[in-house]
């Protein structure tokens, strides 16, 4: 297929994947903003800049409001087209590399992604609290589940879908490791029984915001503690948006694509890293420093995927 | 003054005419809600499946629905024969014409066409000059656009020869009524016209370069901000081929080839749907940011077909057109099926003169001029219009022809006020390759404000459906 073809479905599946984390973020946003009010702390607002840290928008945002506001972080995060990092934005990315490659796509994958496009592209923000924040929010997570049924149940089994599949992958990696990251720095295990209950809740809307607490639940029978949290969604392969889970995706489609690609050979020292490693050396490396590691070299192996396989020189 | 009257698809001669009997019992039957409601579904569908087109000169390049209506333009399988063979003949004519021009110019030394029409022509390459094209096709897509005036009289309006667009609307207005009217399909024996894509497929293959058993056909695009780019990708993908944009390929030692994910592939067939201008920033255009350099060259060495032929513009000229009743007996020895448009070329003193002073009544268009934009409709102008029009013709007599205000035909269609008539015209697209061929119908376009009779897509025009109906037992002849 054309290199510029495979480009353009790499970055449709990485702007829906991008959509929905945005989504997720924000819930998760409005999720630890309930539990710290209800928690007795009131005005605190930090909570809400999370979503601007982590995009790197909180100068742009600071430049054009002179406050943060929960409804006016939606609007600006959500529907503000001179935000790139906004679902809308994105949303608006995702369709023009799907038009670009609109004859490679099924119907069922270009209309669903079209009509996801036509309900946003000139919604307002009062519209939008019209028709209520949270279906609407459901919704857009929905849409992007449905973009991802029909790719992988109506498109062929072939280079198309492999690049596709690097893109979402690789996207989601990134997100999983950069949002872990900018999660506030906890203290050791604690006894004290406030902290625990803040802990509980607020480790709660994490795995939720990663889609993650069914998995938790699953795999560890104690309570929801931060270590644990970061073990299940760096180490365990099983989970879908861990590290594990989304490196082992890239390395299987890089290698159905050309065995001796130099972008394989990257992403399989990555693979083997977190196939060895454990959970105590993360902690002593710093989770931080490790989770900004992995997202830069998630980063080189996109690159390398651009040069192996686009012709870009 | 007395309205004019125009011929009506549906309703001319007293009654409803024979191709329309069931169907118009069928519109009389139902209730307007019902078409509303089909309307609205419709325009749902359109902008679901993507079926929009840019608008140029708006900011940001808007995308825009082409207003689809519900009632289909219906030809008797007689009626379509006339067309069909008419624009067949006319087709073949073009393409002798510009085997011709870039040959032996026979039609130029006999004296039936003025040579410096011709050779100073801005649509004539000499790049082209003694290239022989494979089976001698120039014009492999044609879209030759048509009015009717009466129940006998059709009119070749103009021809295009260069990039035609349109079908992807013709088959998706078939797509969209099958929906919509399952029944009504069901009642008439509609001609299908959905295996286009694979008599294009046939017709590009078949003039792949000597030798080449099994081509690589591609489709060149200007990208997706053209506002044809629709249909670009839509045709890439009935056909299977790869939809290129010339960043996408590259010349290397006279052959062409295109980027891949695994390294460079040979490509023999281009369909392209970019302007010569635009094709190749060596030759033409230097400026060209979507051509291929070097692409010229790879044509001449005969590695590669372009489709249509870079030059072949020079038979839809609106200058060549006023000859075209000879060109087709100069080649083909016949009398032409399908009458031509009496223009008036300005370039003539007393064509000018005539104009002048019958502004009002005629319709004037720039030679190089398409999509509706530069024309003057005389008898739906005003009086400062046609003034202004007036300069500007005296300023350049050359790049102007006029012609008599046509009666086109209307055909009742679904407008606010419920169904009124709205003027049409027709645009079948014809195939070159082994053998000229047509599908039934075509691109049936018609111009929703009332009483206007510019059809162009980019003025507002809508399109319908177009029905031929077929005889019995036609089936097994197709």
């Amino acid at each position: 297929m054309l290199g510029r073809a495979a480009d353009n479905l790499f970055w449709m599946t990485r702007y829906v994947e991008r959509v929905e984390n945005t989504v997720r973020l924000l819930r998760a946003t409005a999720l630890t903003a309930l539990l710290i009010e209800s928690g007795g702390n009131g005005a605190d607002t930090s909570v809400w800049a999370r979503p601007l840290l982590l995009t790197g928008r909180m100068d742009d945002f600071l430049a054009r409001y002179e406050q943060l506001s929960p409804g006016r972080l939606m609007a600006y995060m959500l529907l503000d087209r001179d935000n790139p990092a906004s679902v809308k934005s994105v949303l608006d990315r995702a369709r023009e590399s799907a038009r670009a490659t609109r004859h490679l796509l099924t119907t069922e994958v270009w209309e669903g992604i079209n009509a996801t496009w036509l309900a946003i592209t000139d919604l307002h923000f009062a519209a939008l609290q019209q028709q209520g924040l949270d279906d609407r929010l459901d919704w857009l997570t929905e849409r992007c589940f449905l973009f991802r049924g029909a790719l992988f149940g109506s498109m062929r089994r072939d280079e198309g879908l492999l690049f596709a599949n690097l893109g979402l992958y690789l996207e989601r990696g990134d997100h999983t490791a950069r949002f872990l990251a900018s999660q506030p720095e906890r203290a050791a295990a604690t006894e004290d029984p406030a902290a625990k209950v803040r802990e509980y809740y607020e480790g709660t809307a994490l795995l939720k915001a990663l889609g993650s607490y069914r998995a938790y639940r699953e795999t560890y029978s104690s309570n929801i503690e931060f270590p644990r949290i970061a073990e299940l969604l760096i180490l365990h392969g099983t989970v879908p948006r861990s590290l594990r889970g989304a490196v082992d995706e890239v390395v299987n489609s890089l290698r159905a694509l050309n065995p001796t690609a130099d972008s394989l050979k990257a992403a399989h020292e990555l693979q083997y890293r977190l196939q060895t490693i454990q959970i105590g050396h993360v902690r002593r490396v710093g989770l931080r420093a490790f989770l900004l590691d992995f997202s830069k070299e998630l980063d080189e192996i996109s690159g390398q995927i651009q040069r192996d396989f686009m012709m870009v020189q | 003054m007395k309205p004019p009257v125009f011929f009506d698809e549906m309703h001319s001669g007293g009654g409803v005419r024979p191709a329309y009997e069931r169907y118009a019992a069928w519109l009389h039957s139902v209730p307007q809600e019902i078409l509303q409601e089909r309307h609205d579904r419709a325009n749902s569908l359109f902008r679901t499946v993507g079926i929009t087109f840019n608008v140029y000169g708006e900011e940001g390049g808007v995308e825009r629905l082409i207003p689809f209506d519900i009632v289909p333009r219906i030809l008797s399988a007689e009626e379509w024969e006339i067309v069909e063979t008419g624009v067949i003949q006319r087709v073949e004519a073009l393409n002798a014409f510009i085997a011709d021009v870039y040959n032996d110019q026979e039609i130029l030394r006999s004296g039936v066409i003025p040579p410096e029409l011709v050779l100073t022509n801005d649509a004539f390459r000499p790049e082209m000059l003694g290239l022989k094209v494979p089976r001698s096709v120039y014009a492999h897509v044609s879209g030759v656009d048509i009015v009717r005036i009466d129940a006998e009289t059709f009119y070749v309006l103009e021809d295009n020869a260069r990039t035609p667009s349109g079908v992807s609307y013709m088959l998706e207005n078939r797509q969209a009524m099958m929906r919509l009217f399952p029944d009504l399909f069901g009642a008439h024996s509609v001609a299908p016209v959905s295996h286009y894509p694979e008599l294009l497929q046939d017709t590009l293959r078949a003039v792949a370069p000597r030798g080449v058993d099994d081509p690589t056909v591609v489709l060149l695009t200007p990208g997706q901000f053209n506002s044809a780019y629709f249909e670009h990708a839509f045709l890439a993908q009935e056909m299977g081929i790869e939809l290129v944009e010339g960043q996408d390929l590259f010349v290397d030692d006279g052959e062409v080839f295109m980027r891949t994910t695994r390294g460079p592939k040979r490509v023999h067939v281009i369909y392209r749907r970019i302007d010569d201008d635009f094709l190749d920033p060596l030759t033409f255009r230097g400026d060209s940011t979507i051509g291929v350099p070097g692409l010229m060259a790879a044509c001449r060495l005969g590695r590669v077909t372009v489709c249509n032929a870079i030059g072949s513009g020079i038979a839809d000229d609106k200058a060549i057109y006023a000859y075209m009743p000879e060109i087709i007996r100069f080649y083909l020895g016949r009398e032409p099926i399908l009458k031509n448009v009496p223009t008036y070329t300005l370039r003539k003193p007393d064509d000018l003169a005539y104009a002048l002073a019958h502004l009002p009544e005629l319709v004037v268009k720039e030679v190089h001029g398409s999509g509706g934009y530069g024309m003057l409709v005389g008898p739906a102008a005003t009086a400062a219009e046609i003034e202004a029009f007036r300069a500007k013709i005296l300023a350049h007599p050359e790049g102007f022809i006029a012609q008599p205000t046509l009666a086109l035909s209307t055909c009742p269609t679904f407008v606010d006020q419920g169904i009124a008539p709205r003027h049409v015209d027709l645009r079948p697209f014809v195939l070159s390759g082994q053998t000229t061929r047509v599908v039934p119908g075509g691109l049936t376009r018609v111009a929703m404000r009332k009483g206007s009779l510019v059809v162009n897509s980019s003025q507002g025009g809508g399109t319908k459906d177009t029905w031929v109906l077929e005889k019995p037992n036609a089936r097994a002849r197709r």
